[in-house]
């Protein structure tokens, strides 16, 4: 039971990062494996405003989400809506260049050593038989929340509708008069953001570090890859798939070799389902 | 007049390594041979990543294969160095081979991830199996080569500069492969899956046994990568055959030097292992000034290093077509 409930608390925070990086994958097709370092900045940042400048807890945590969705912007704005022509093979380069530009930053900064955010709520839940920190279901029903209005926003707004047209043909969306280069800030945002937002609540209940970043931009794209790319609902069942995947591993078989189970999983699922476990037929 | 001037580049690398070797200086000597290193992984890489398009991001894994493989022969069971040089790239092949079909399954980001995760589990094998690999300590005792061939020409393999001449023969046997495999139909038809895969299979090849060719030849020769540098260094640990420093650094070389191209391997590890070598700098700078020439690069040059004779000509023949049309008005 513990088990489960680890794995469905580190699952959420992959859940929150995949979903994020589909929607920004899925409509402007960059493979930003820098997805992961908004999320590092939002859960590295509110710790230092407290410290440094007494700015209090919730304050502190939205302007670390809002750091993050800064950052989105500013990937879109400066970086990759300006390279949108270039072979896939530079993005790919510019996104990993962009992780080490920032974390080595943020190592400069703030060091490499694990730490976390204090001041969150600190109950802790008995529910058969397993330790259920408060905060983890704080987490939990944060990621069901923003999962459920982005499918929301998406399906049935009008920005979500332009959206899926620029997933499903930029071209044709271009020449149908979308302001594509502002919709591509937009995807950015609400990606990083959601990113920036599972930082921020991660680093009240588990240890954050200032290197984190590309391992979880990684593990975001497997939640994807299981997904079966572009269906926001496969990625939230991915992130906790994966979370479950490795703390069972880790309990059950080796706790050093934590990551090797996912990727392992990873690879299982290309050998048997090479288009995702949950590939349906839809876009964004 | 083509000829010679197809000739140019390489009397120009044989005249470098001549001139690295003269010097005697063992700092610019290492440097060399860490050049040729990265040349050599790059260079295998392009058979995969830039003639048939895929992105492989988990190069480390054959490399660090190599170099534990080779660090068991030499510290275990006390083998020469030539049975590593002959057995690891065998090795590489072989896994390529049996899990080539698997991952080739895969392509574009699937197989840059799913090759990651290969590079991943590798990196968390060396630092957790220490029975076999030492763990995060690493192991040590790797003895080079000691005398080769007589008389004059004999050289000595323990010695620095000795070392270099055996990097540097392997090295050029490779770039002289890679040279007549440009020319070869097999480097055609990968180049024909890379621009379209449907289509060369409609013509009667079967393109999975390409691709897992070109998969293994790469992991093959990033595993002889593997055996030099764990003679060169004599001391092995995980961190070198780490994402950030392995397969992302073979992919980056590649990719700065320009993709499918003969030169760009050779142009991408000089700049790429060079510029951190004249940095004299903290770490972390170095790190930050790294990727900001990365940054720049690709930006400025899409294509890499080897297109920018192209690139300048044309912007100089662009320039004198408007200079003459300016006359003619």
């Amino acid at each position: 039971m513990q088990d489960i409930v680890n794995g469905l608390a580190q699952g959420t925070i992959y859940s929150m990062a995949g979903v994020g990086l589909v929607l920004i994958f899925s409509v402007v097709r960059v493979p930003n494996f820098a997805h992961g370092e908004p999320l590092m900045v939002a859960a590295m940042l509110p710790l230092t405003l407290m410290t440094f400048y007494g700015v209090p807890l919730p304050l502190a945590l939205l302007i670390g989400i809002a750091a993050a969705i800064a950052m989105g912007v500013f990937f879109s704005a400066a970086v990759f809506a300006r390279l949108s022509r270039y072979p896939e093979v530079a993005l790919l380069i510019v996104s990993l260049a962009l992780v080490v530009l920032i974390s080595s930053a943020a190592v400069m900064l703030w060091g490499d050593s694990p730490r976390q955010t204090p001041g969150g709520p600190d109950i802790i839940l008995d529910l058969l038989g397993a330790r259920i920190p408060i905060m983890w279901l704080v987490i939990m029903v944060t990621a069901l929340a923003s999962t459920v209005a982005l499918d929301f926003f998406i399906s049935h707004t009008s920005p979500g509708r332009i959206m899926r047209a620029m997933a499903l043909n930029p071209f044709a969306a271009q020449l149908m008069g979308i302001p594509v280069k502002r919709y591509h800030a937009l995807a950015f945002a609400i990606g990083s953001g959601l990113a920036g937002l599972a930082g921020a609540l991660f680093s009240l209940a588990f240890a954050v570090q200032s290197t984190m970043g590309a391992a979880l931009a990684l593990k975001a794209f497997i939640v994807i890859i299981f997904a079966g790319m572009g269906s926001i609902w496969g990625a939230f069942a991915g992130g906790l798939l994966l979370g479950l995947v490795e703390s069972f591993g880790a309990s059950y078989i080796s706790s050093g070799y934590r990551d090797t189970f996912g990727f392992v999983f990873l690879l299982a699922v290309l050998l048997i389902r090479p288009a995702g476990l949950f590939a349906r037929k839809t876009n964004a | 007049m083509h000829r010679l001037t197809a000739f140019l580049p390489w009397l120009l690398l044989l005249a470098a390594m001549a001139a690295v070797l003269a010097t005697g200086n063992g700092y610019y000597v290492t440097v060399a041979m860490l050049m040729m290193l990265w040349a050599i992984l790059a260079l295998g890489l392009n058979f995969i990543l830039g003639y048939a398009g895929y992105f492989h991001l988990g190069l480390g894994a054959f490399y660090g294969l190599g170099a534990y493989g080779a660090a068991a022969f030499s510290a275990s069971y006390q083998m020469p160095m030539i049975v590593a040089l002959l057995v690891m790239p065998a090795a590489g092949a072989l896994i390529s081979v049996v899990i080539g079909p698997l991952m080739l399954r895969t392509r574009d980001l699937h197989f840059a991830v799913a090759t990651l995760a290969l590079g991943m589990i590798v990196s968390d094998v060396t630092n957790n199996w220490v029975a076999v690999t030492g763990g995060p300590m690493g192991m040590g005792g790797i003895s080079r080569p000691g005398q080769i061939g007589i008389g004059a020409l004999s050289i000595d393999g323990a010695t620095t500069s000795g070392m270099f001449i055996i990097t540097a023969a392997i090295f050029l046997a490779l770039m002289i492969v890679a040279a007549i495999a440009r020319r070869s139909d097999f480097v055609l038809i990968l180049r024909g899956i890379k621009s379209d895969d449907m289509m060369t299979r409609s013509l009667g090849f079967s393109t999975t046994r390409y691709k897992v060719a070109a998969f293994a030849i790469a992991g093959a020769i990033a595993s002889v990568g593997g055996v030099l540098y764990a003679h060169i260094v004599q001391y092995i640990s995980p961190e070198p055959f780490t994402f950030f420093a392995a397969s992302f650094q073979a992919f980056v070389v590649l990719a700065v030097g320009g993709l499918g191209s003969l030169w760009g391997p050779v142009l991408g590890s000089v700049l790429l292992t060079g510029l951190p070598e004249i940095l004299e700098m903290d770490p972390h700078v170095k790190l930050l000034v790294y990727g900001a020439v990365l940054l720049i690069v690709t930006i400025v040059l899409p294509r890499g290093l080897a297109s920018m004779g192209r690139v300048l000509s044309a912007r100089a023949r662009a320039s004198a077509n408007a200079k003459t049309k300016e006359k003619q008005t």
